[in-house]
């Protein structure tokens, strides 16, 4: 246990992604080569959508990599809230632009699906709107980010706002079962196996697989950007305060 | 794919944004990071500047 690294220390995690970046790297582009291989040329046409089910193969990977990102957020407020671990805000910080990208992505693809399927862009359906909000919360946190100049104050508040936004998750996913909505219910993830066949699973799950890569591997880097984010700010602050030298200067020996 | 199925532009766009949004995050992160490593050294070569003079 002595010999186990301290990935609480930034310089340690730091370390971590250096040896890990390249291969979540390179697992992703070696899925998404396969995965969108399939989903573009080897997976057959649907007999009711034709070739607009293609849209699913990153609609769906989209839309758990939204609710994914959000779940990685939650865990990390309560790392800052509960166990006040020192990368806990950081790991939250980065992945909030992450899961807004990988939310209105899920939104645009899946409007451009409703169109030719549903005959309109958008319905304030459940489902969509509770995605919609989702986004929302998403870019809420980014500002809140932006306008709190203290890390350790904004820290505190978004970890608040994130564990009370995260009530939207479990609604955008039992949303289809607890009311009526014109989007389609679960057909991967529920009780009785997936209801979709095998050679249109198999491309949505390699894609699916390689936007997690994705995200880990962005959210890693994104964390290390945040660590020398901070490094920066304290260096600026020293220098401002005249007291640079302090960080640089040897002490005297005694 | 067929090109010439019915509603196919719209998988286009959807590849096309999906395309675009993926590399907006992969771009954004990297040039964080360039800018980032440039401030850092700048302010270090500041500082170890400082260094010297006083020296």
């Amino acid at each position: 246990m002595e010999r186990m690294p301290n990935f609480a220390n930034p310089t340690q995690f730091l370390r971590l992604v250096r040896v890990l970046v390249p291969i979540t790297a390179a697992l992703t582009v070696a899925l998404l080569a396969v995965g969108l291989t399939l989903a573009l040329f080897v997976a057959p046409p649907d007999y009711q959508q034709g070739e607009t089910v293609r849209i699913m193969y990153l609609h769906v990977p989209s839309a758990w990599m939204a609710m994914f990102a959000y779940l990685v957020m939650s865990s990390a407020a309560i790392g800052t809230l509960v166990f006040r671990h020192p990368l806990a805000d950081v790991a939250q910080k980065a992945a909030a632009p992450l899961g807004a990208g990988f939310t209105f992505l899920c939104l645009t693809t899946g409007s451009l699906w409703g169109e030719p399927e549903w005959g309109t862009w958008w319905v304030w359906d459940a489902r969509l709107t509770s995605v919609l909000v989702l986004f929302l919360i998403y870019l809420g946190i980014i500002a809140l980010w932006q306008v709190i100049e203290d890390p350790g104050k904004a820290a505190r508040l978004v970890a608040i706002f994130t564990l009370v936004g995260a009530v939207n998750i479990p609604i955008i996913k039992f949303s289809v079962d607890w009311w009526h909505t014109l989007h389609q219910p679960a057909s991967v993830f529920r009780m009785g196996g997936p209801t979709i066949a095998a050679s249109m699973l198999w491309p949505l799950l390699i894609m699916a697989l390689g936007f997690t890569t994705l995200f880990l591997t962005l959210h890693m880097l994104a964390i290390r950007n945040e660590i020398m984010r901070r490094r920066l700010r304290r260096l600026s602050l020293l220098a401002a305060e005249g007291a640079a030298a302090i960080d640089i200067v040897p002490e005297p020996a005694e | 794919m067929n090109l010439a199925a019915p509603h196919v532009g719209y998988v286009i766009a959807a590849y096309a944004i999906a395309f675009v949004v993926i590399a907006a995050m992969i771009l954004g992160t990297l040039i964080d990071y360039r800018t980032l490593k440039r401030n850092l050294e700048r302010i270090a070569a500041r500082a170890n500047n400082g260094q010297d003079a006083s020296v």
